[in-house]
């Protein structure tokens, strides 16, 4: 198989929390691939959030080595890693703007610092025709539900052409028909456009529709057993809509 | 600057009354002048805001920016307000990762017609009133919680809005750092003659205002909370 284009080799994390040492992250090993849908799954305060932060340069491990594309992320100057984070690696966020900005302003914010306006808009556009939300470039965040809400964060994410989209749990609240619609929105991403995802989920059913699939427990990073010979790991999320 | 008319939004609820979330509400700011609105959660303040933004409409009532009825706007008319006459600082802090604070501040002015660059320029002055002058190329992870606040106000007022909303500023900063941050918005935003509407469930934020009005239950209140030993001003 081709080199990762991200890679986390034995990354450790720990956290103060008052007297007691909290281990988040325990010798964590993940790979992800150009056009692997990754998945990571893990109760609440696991550390999904911790993982993704170190995958995108915001946060470095206590131990272990990062690599974006072969590369040591801690062997990276400021500006390089900074070129990274705005150009390379896009980061969806859970809570999302709240911003009173158009969404197609909002969405082309992060473009603006390196494209005029015009084109920072075209892109914007663009990144809302590909998740569906085109119509509504003209409202704003709080007009939406939570389920526009997740596809304009995707749009924000993507915009700027990532190779990498770490996406934080983007289906927290909402009904599984959405759910669906967001998993195959990044499916189909990255079957598009060769771009890698890395996301997170607190429960199990919400990632199944990933091409890879990890849980986050004790600090370690565990592959679910192997699907029997001659049987796909993805699974088909429409059995679950009809049993909703 | 800003006047409120009779405003009045009601939330239907299924099966029984309507929340009054804001209830016949009048009001007037004038330039230069910070006004707060202090009240617990549910009190109507967030629905207020929304209201003075544009981002709903009145069930009735006026709302008048130098004597023009935002409510009537149509939603372009409304996106444009928002962008250009209106700064509005909330608790989240949406910085860009790997962005200097420089262009994260500058960021809402790039949106409007200003390039890139002459945007860059134009809100130098304004960091450096804002205590970041030191700070302008530092990515946006490299900065603390108060500077980070602080970069929010730049973009804010990036655009020389008239008119300032604040809903919960400084929630997600210790005592000390919310009250430098108060100071900070409260002296240039009088300096820059922009009207400042600031909502909060917190005296000692309250308290940093020329004028403060208690929300109960959708309706103003004219008497002043107790703000017994707060700060009242951070010179």
């Amino acid at each position: 198989m081709a080199e990762s284009l991200l890679s986390l080799d034995s990354v450790s994390k720990s956290y103060w929390r008052g007297p007691a040492e909290v281990r988040v992250l325990a010798d964590a090993c993940l790979e992800v691939h150009a056009g692997e849908f990754m998945a990571v799954w893990g109760r609440r305060g696991a550390g999904k959030t911790t993982l993704l932060r170190i995958a995108a340069g915001l946060e470095t491990p206590d131990r272990g080595v990062v690599r974006f594309d072969g590369k040591d992320l801690s062997s990276l100057s400021e500006s390089a890693h900074a070129r990274l984070r705005r150009g390379e690696i896009g980061l969806v966020r859970r809570s999302g703007p709240r911003s009173e900005l158009s969404m197609l302003d909002y969405v082309a914010l992060p473009l603006l610092i390196e494209h005029g306006r015009r084109q920072a808009l075209r892109r914007a556009d663009e990144a809302l025709r590909r998740v569906g939300m085109v119509e509504c470039a003209g409202q704003h965040w709080d007009s939406l539900s939570d389920g526009e809400r997740a596809l304009v964060a995707i749009a924000h994410g993507v915009a700027r052409a990532p190779r990498l989209l770490l996406v934080d749990d983007p289906t927290a609240n909402l009904g599984l028909r959405e759910r669906e619609e967001i998993l195959r929105l990044l499916r189909s991403l990255v079957e598009e456009t060769n771009l890698a995802v890395l996301m997170t989920a607190p429960d199990m059913p919400t990632v199944l529709g990933s091409h890879e699939l990890r849980a986050l427990s004790g600090g370690k990073l565990v592959a679910p057993p192997a699907a029997p010979d001659g049987e796909s790991n993805v699974i088909d999320l429409s059995g679950y809509q009809q049993s909703a | 600057m800003l006047e409120l008319r009779e405003l009045v939004k009601h939330y239907p609820v299924q099966d029984a009354a309507p929340v009054r979330a804001v209830d016949g509400v009048s009001l007037s700011v004038g330039a230069g002048e910070f006004v707060a609105l202090y009240g617990p959660s549910g009190s109507g303040k967030t629905t207020l805001l929304m209201l003075i933004a544009a981002l709903i409409s009145p069930d009735a009532g006026a709302i008048l920016l130098e004597g023009n009825d935002i409510s009537r706007m149509t939603d372009r008319e409304a996106a444009r307000y928002r962008l250009q006459d209106l700064g509005f600082v909330r608790q989240s802090l949406n910085l860009i990762p790997g962005a200097s604070a420089l262009d994260n501040a500058a960021l809402k002015l790039m949106a409007t017609d200003v390039g890139s660059r002459e945007a860059r320029r134009q809100i130098s002055p304004l960091m450096a009133r804002l205590g970041l002058e030191k700070r302008l190329t530092n990515r946006a992870e490299q900065l603390s919680m108060g500077e980070r606040q602080r970069v929010m106000i730049a973009r804010a007022l990036s655009t020389e809005p008239k008119l300032l909303l604040a809903d919960e500023p400084t929630g997600s900063l210790d005592t000390e750092r919310g009250r430098q941050v108060l100071a900070l918005l409260s002296e240039t935003c009088r300096e820059r003659e922009v009207a400042v509407v600031l909502v909060t469930h917190d005296p000692r934020a309250a308290a940093f205002a020329d004028r403060v009005y208690e929300l109960c239950d959708g309706r103003l209140t004219d008497h002043r909370p107790d703000l017994t030993g707060t700060p009242i001003r951070a010179d």
